[in-house]
């Protein structure tokens, strides 16, 4: 029996997207300080659970996928500190900082006690909370796997990648740093004939080099092939400002399967961790997406795979 | 179900590197608890912390690279290269398909993004190079190592706060135990930085005296630096290379509180949960746990639930008759290499054969009813390694001394 997979997206690609969440949705009253992903995670999580019984609560588990932790309260507590003094630093802004802090909501909220797990660092991190939740669920922990997937960056966050990445183009105009913030929950769960089945999630750090980047999407394609030599389609989800670069990596590693590769939108914003979710499951005007695998590189070197069998959802 | 065992370990604290300092500093209750000498602490409450000896680590680091490789590199990912190289050393291991790595941290390389903040919004005249912040998610971290050791790894970044390590090493274990793969690496590491001593310090679990775990007057922990590193493998794949093993995973157990953002359940059922679930993967009965490596954090929260968990998972006889300890006395709150030093704490005492004592216990908290250790004696054969984290996250690894297989 495969494991079938059913997402709820929340997205917005507008600055302030997502921003007043409190307004549109009604939080529970535990959450009114929460940080704004942590919110964000909770109400996809809410309506994806309200269309779909989750089981027992004790033996569902919370996985959640994110590159970075809330920057927004990181950044507020240490600003706190500097405008108050080292001796009245926030506790609150601080508490709400620490990177599992979205799951922890979740499980407060959600009263689910199974187990707890969260995935940061990479942009494949999502990729690594499907692939537990699925492991999880193959030794018998949990029944099901709720997995969450965030995108929520500043406008540090755009001056920081700009920062890294503008000295190696030497001179050229620094282009626009678009961002998506949204929030993905997924309930991942043995159900026979309910659509989308996973096939593979899974991801491979290799070194930051082209040619480390290229052996570790190799090995991610082939072992994922072997299982599965058929047509598939493939979207590629990289880092916008190097799309070029990791493409090329990408059309390499993938030897004659890289006529799979669906051409990359350009313009499409940087989604970070939500991205290859974005790619394959988000399908707002309920067309089937053509591709039923997403190939993902981070800009810091891990790449990730996301596959899909079965039925589109 | 394959056994898992251990067949390489590398672990540095406050104390030093591998077993032959910590056992010394374990026995005797030696605290790598000393002035904060990273970052200015002036006008702060507490300025104490556990930092690693950086210029021994660099000279391990450069017997194997030469500096100019190693440039650019903070001391958080240095000490997690120097744990993943010397865990895979001590295996005698040079993995040819990628290697499964459960690393857990809870702040990756933090230190260096708080000094680029603090250079971007105040103009510092400290000057960090924009290319180093590649190194500040733990993804970047790991793709400078696989490159210094030409490896490619099977990643997983976890961080479940005060849990990750064991939780990084727990869930290799299964992997293996279910035969999903044959050998991996898993740990966790994290350094202190200037907004995690005062976020700590925040919430008022920093203490201004020494750390006293399950003591009556216990006012909380220092912070310090850690990475632990453990190779683990089937004992089918161990014993076709011939490896040394440093001993048995037998058991792990999770779960999750859901009861509040940064305290335990006070009568520690969570926790209790963990340990029933731990005991029954590992199929053994409560009497026969030897020793238990606590979280013991020493809030006067985290102590008293984690106790009363233990009886109450253990039962009134075994639970209040086991030995218990809390390491963290001597090396601080290592964050999310805790559960990953103390799990090479708990292998220390099983092949070393003695039972590390509670530091700087004065008087016994009633509310804590457990049996402290009081001296280093004690041959433990059986050793319980408990993680409580923000958010209600619990973790417990079982590990059995290694006296042959049909020992």
């Amino acid at each position: 029996m495969t494991l079938s997979l059913r997402a709820r997206f929340l997205v917005s690609t507008s600055p302030d997207g997502l921003a007043r969440l409190d307004e549109r949705f009604p939080t529970p009253n535990s959450l009114r300080r929460a940080s704004e992903d942590s919110k964000a995670a909770v109400l996809a999580a809410s309506e994806a659970l309200s269309r779909w019984h989750p089981g027992p609560r004790d033996r569902m588990g919370v996985y959640v996928g994110q590159q970075r932790g809330s920057l927004e309260y990181c950044t507020a507590f240490i600003d706190s500190t500097w405008r108050d003094g080292p001796r009245f630093a926030s506790p609150l802004y601080f508490s709400e900082s620490v990177a599992n802090n979205a799951a922890t909501h979740l499980s407060l909220t959600l009263g689910f006690t199974g187990t707890i797990a969260t995935f940061i660092g990479t942009r494949s991190a999502g990729l690594q909370a499907v692939a537990a939740a699925a492991e999880d669920i193959d030794a018998g922990v949990t029944d099901a796997g709720l997995v969450v997937a965030l995108s929520f960056p500043t406008p540090l966050t755009g001056v920081a990648y700009n920062a890294v990445y503008a000295p190696f183009r030497r001179g050229e105009r620094v282009p626009e740093f678009r961002t998506l913030r949204g929030s993905m929950a997924l309930l991942l769960k043995r159900e026979p004939g309910a659509g989308a089945g996973l096939a593979f999630a899974g991801s491979r750090c290799a070194g930051r080099s082209h040619g480390r980047q290229v052996k570790a999407l190799r090995s991610l394609w082939q072992e994922y092939r072997q299982a599965h030599p058929g047509a598939v389609r493939v979207y590629p989800s990289t880092f916008c400002l190097a799309t070029g670069p990791g493409l090329e990596a990408m059309r390499e590693a993938l030897g004659a399967d890289a006529k799979f590769l669906i051409p990359p939108e350009t313009a499409r914003p940087e989604a970070f961790a939500l991205d290859p979710f974005l790619l394959l499951l988000h399908s707002p005007n309920g067309a089937v997406p053509p591709a039923r695998a997403a190939l993902c590189l981070s800009e810091e070197g891990t790449a990730g795979l996301l596959a899909l069998e079965g039925p589109a959802a | 179900m394959s056994r898992v065992v251990v067949t390489g370990l590398a672990y540095a604290t406050s104390l030093g590197f591998n077993h032959d300092d910590h056992e010394p500093a374990l026995r005797e209750g030696r605290s790598g608890a000393a002035p904060i000498r990273r970052f200015a602490s002036a006008g702060f409450k507490n300025s104490t912390g556990g930092e690693c000896d950086e210029r021994r680590l660099d000279a391990l680091l450069e017997t194997r690279w030469p500096a100019r490789r190693l440039r650019g590199l903070h001391v958080d990912t240095r000490l997690i290269l120097w744990a993943v190289a010397g865990a895979l050393d001590d295996a005698r291991l040079a993995p040819k398909s990628p290697l499964p790595a459960g690393l857990g941290t809870t702040l990756e390389g933090f230190w260096q993004g708080e000094q680029w903040y603090e250079q971007h919004t105040r103009a510092t005249h400290a000057r960090v190079p924009p290319r180093r912040l590649l190194n500040v998610g733990a993804g970047g971290q790991l793709a400078s190592i696989a490159e210094l050791l030409e490896l490619t790894f099977d990643p997983s970044f976890i961080s479940n706060a005060c849990a990750t390590g064991v939780s990084a090493i727990g869930r290799l274990f299964r992997r293996i135990r279910r035969g999903a793969c044959e050998t991996g690496i898993a740990g966790g590491y994290d350094c202190l930085s200037r907004f995690i001593h005062l976020g700590f310090d925040s919430l008022g679990a920093l203490s201004p005296r020494a750390c006293s775990p399950f003591d009556k007057d216990r006012s909380g922990f220092f912070l310090g630096d850690g990475a632990g590193v453990l190779v683990l493998e089937s004992l089918d794949s161990a014993r076709r290379r011939g490896a040394t093993i440093h001993g048995e995973i037998i058991g792990y157990g999770e779960s999750v509180d859901a009861y509040h953002q940064t305290h335990p359940e006070p009568q520690g059922l969570g926790i209790a949960r963990a340990i029933a679930q731990c005991l029954e993967s590992a199929e053994i009965r409560p009497e026969e746990v030897d020793y238990i490596n606590a979280h013991g954090t020493a809030t006067p929260a985290n102590d008293a639930a984690e106790a009363r968990g233990i009886v109450a998972a253990l039962g009134e006889v075994a639970g209040r008759k086991v030995p218990v300890s809390s390491t963290k006395a001597l090396v601080g709150h290592t964050l999310g290499a805790a559960g990953a030093v103390e799990e090479c704490f708990c292998l220390l005492a099983l092949e070393r054969g003695f039972l590390p004592p509670q530091a700087n216990l004065t008087e016994q908290d009633p509310a804590c009813p457990v049996n402290l250790v009081r001296r280093p004696e004690g041959s433990p054969r059986i050793a319980m390694n408990n993680s409580l984290g923000f958010g209600g996250a619990n973790g417990v690894l079982l590990t059995r001394r290694w006296d042959g297989e049909d020992a």
